[in-house]
């Protein structure tokens, strides 16, 4: 928003334009307790609605949360991420282009205990415990990423049932344990960030295209799927040339962020 | 006050609780022993030695949710006096935790299966009467009763409550969560244990002046008691039950009386 001479009147700015200085104004404004509080009930809030695994959108931030503080949000936001980090080990991502204006939780802690369970037999508790629902709906999802991924990050509709059903996961049966497949994939994932499903355009009959979503992307790293693969298939990663560059090129991108 | 900082080995521990909601005693300790080796923090292998660093770690933990109004607090089975421990809100608003998890008209009819479970007896409803709960259900979208059904499956699944023999009662997570819920709903109709003081839905009343035990408090109580009465000031008549003399099988962090372990409020 270009700046005037003349500041046009604070309340009638969007709190999503409000500059950081305004923000630390109006987070300074609040008295200690009142900024303790705001900020115990926007981490509680996040918690609680990342559970729907659906982006939080800054809107219900301000309307539920922050209230007549909303234009402190970017510093609130800064403080819970923090809060998040060190108490939970959740980390706080604010999505971007399409999704720009709200956020997710992405856990950051490696849950794995195999080694530790393996390593002592009166072990046997899993430390995040898992229905059998979410670990099959887990794996079909692997399945689906990593075919997209090998694919070259896009694959056709068409493409993706008939590898499934290749697998016995066929879209016009009702499958035991996934009910409708073709609900889950288009509607169930979609929603919750693991898939893009994206229509082609000028095609009829209608052409959808599977993509990863943001949430896909964050959560799972394209060398977890090619390692995935090549397992499978007991073969090398870097046996599959142009994947195994987009798994590099990932890799670069991720040290030099965390470097700077 | 400094407070000891978090490491990754409690925010485990913690995403456990927050994943599985209550925890026995044995799983407390295990999770506990998992997290130590997963993230190097040095474990005693004798289990006596390690309930003290055990109950520091959760002092630990509870010291940062505490602002979130999250706490991990040990609870007590009504029915056979094990010990769980499960992630707690703290906070008055009543169900909130289970918001998240359960539509309106499912909080509404377990809401509604609370008030028939403490109308009842011995805080134990059958499934007939539970399932019936569907038709008085307002102001909420309806629920069959195959909708009900997978409720319950699903309540029991998350353990908040027990289904055995045909008789549905609450959980110890759910009196854990809920006792202050109950406490205030039901004031009137609800006792207290007499010796413990907490929520008491299922244990042995004197039939002469009400005081009412839980089956393991009045176990410990009158553990050497050949005669055991009433523990209340003005009453002391015989208490006319079979005290259930339950050997300490499992250790529990607390091996004191019950008449000590009041005091502790603030520990785990």
């Amino acid at each position: 928003m270009p700046r005037t001479n003349k500041q046009p009147d604070n309340d009638r700015i969007p709190s999503s334009q409000v500059s950081a200085t305004q923000a630390e104004k109006a987070h300074s404004s609040m008295d200690r307790g009142e900024q303790e509080k705001k900020l115990h009930d926007l981490v509680q809030f996040l918690l609680i609605m990342d559970q729907k695994k659906l982006p939080i959108k800054k809107l219900d931030i301000n309307k539920q949360v922050l209230k007549e503080h909303s234009k402190a949000l970017p510093v609130m936001m800064k403080l819970a991420e923090e809060k998040l980090r060190k108490i939970f080990g959740i980390e706080l991502v604010s999505l971007e282009d399409k999704q720009k204006g709200t956020y997710i939780l992405v856990n950051t802690l490696d849950t794995d205990v195999d080694e530790q369970l393996e390593s002592d037999p009166n072990l046997t508790l899993t430390p995040v415990d898992w229905s059998d629902e979410n670990h099959a709906k887990t794996g079909l999802l692997m399945v689906v990423l990593s075919a997209i991924f090998m694919n070259g990050e896009v694959m056709v509709d068409s493409q993706l049932y008939h590898m499934l059903r290749k697998l016995k996961v066929d879209q016009d049966v009702t499958h035991p344990v996934f009910g409708d497949v073709k609900k889950q994939l288009t509607v169930e994932f979609v929603r919750q960030g693991y898939l893009e499903y994206t229509r082609q355009p000028n095609t009829d009959p209608p052409v959808f295209e599977f993509r990863w979503g943001f949430r896909a992307k964050k959560e799972i790293t394209k060398r977890n799927c090619l390692d995935f693969v090549s397992q499978l298939y007991e073969k090398n990663p870097e046996e599959w040339v142009s994947q195994y560059q987009v798994v590099v090129e990932e890799e670069g991108e991720e040290e030099e962020s965390s470097a700077s | 006050k400094i407070m000891t900082q978090m490491n990754d080995g409690h925010r485990l521990f913690l995403q456990s609780f927050m994943s599985r909601g209550i925890l026995n005693a044995k799983e407390v300790k295990q999770l506990f022993k998992i997290c130590c080796l997963k993230y190097k923090i040095p474990h005693p292998e004798n289990e006596r030695e390690a309930q003290a660093p055990l109950l520091e770690f959760v002092r630990t933990i509870n010291n940062h949710i505490e602002p979130f109004h999250m706490q991990i607090r040990k609870g007590v089975s009504e029915d056979d006096g094990s010990s769980s421990y499960g992630l707690v809100c703290t906070s008055e608003s009543t169900i909130t935790k289970l918001a998240s998890d359960y539509t309106p008209s499912e909080l509404e009819f377990f809401k509604k299966l609370i008030e028939i479970i403490v109308a009842s007896d011995n805080a134990e409803v059958g499934s007939t009467e539970t399932l019936n709960l569907v038709s008085r259900l307002e102001n909420v979208k309806k629920l069959s009763k195959d909708d009900a059904e997978d409720l319950l499956s699903r309540l029991e699944t998350n353990k908040w409550i027990k289904m055995t023999h045909g008789k549905i009662s609450l959980a110890t997570r759910s009196l854990l969560e809920l006792d202050q819920y109950i406490l205030e709903i039901y004031q009137d109709d609800v006792e207290k244990c007499n010796i413990c003081k907490k929520l008491c839905l299922k244990g042995q009343t004197c039939p002469s002046c009400g005081t009412k035990l839980h089956f393991h408090c009045a176990s410990k109580l009158f553990e050497k008691e050949e005669n055991p009465k009433c523990p209340k000031q003005g009453c002391k008549k015989a208490w006319p039950y079979e005290i259930r003399r339950t050997p300490r099988k499992e250790e529990t962090i607390y091996s004191r009386t019950p008449e000590k372990s009041q005091k502790r409020k603030a520990d785990v």
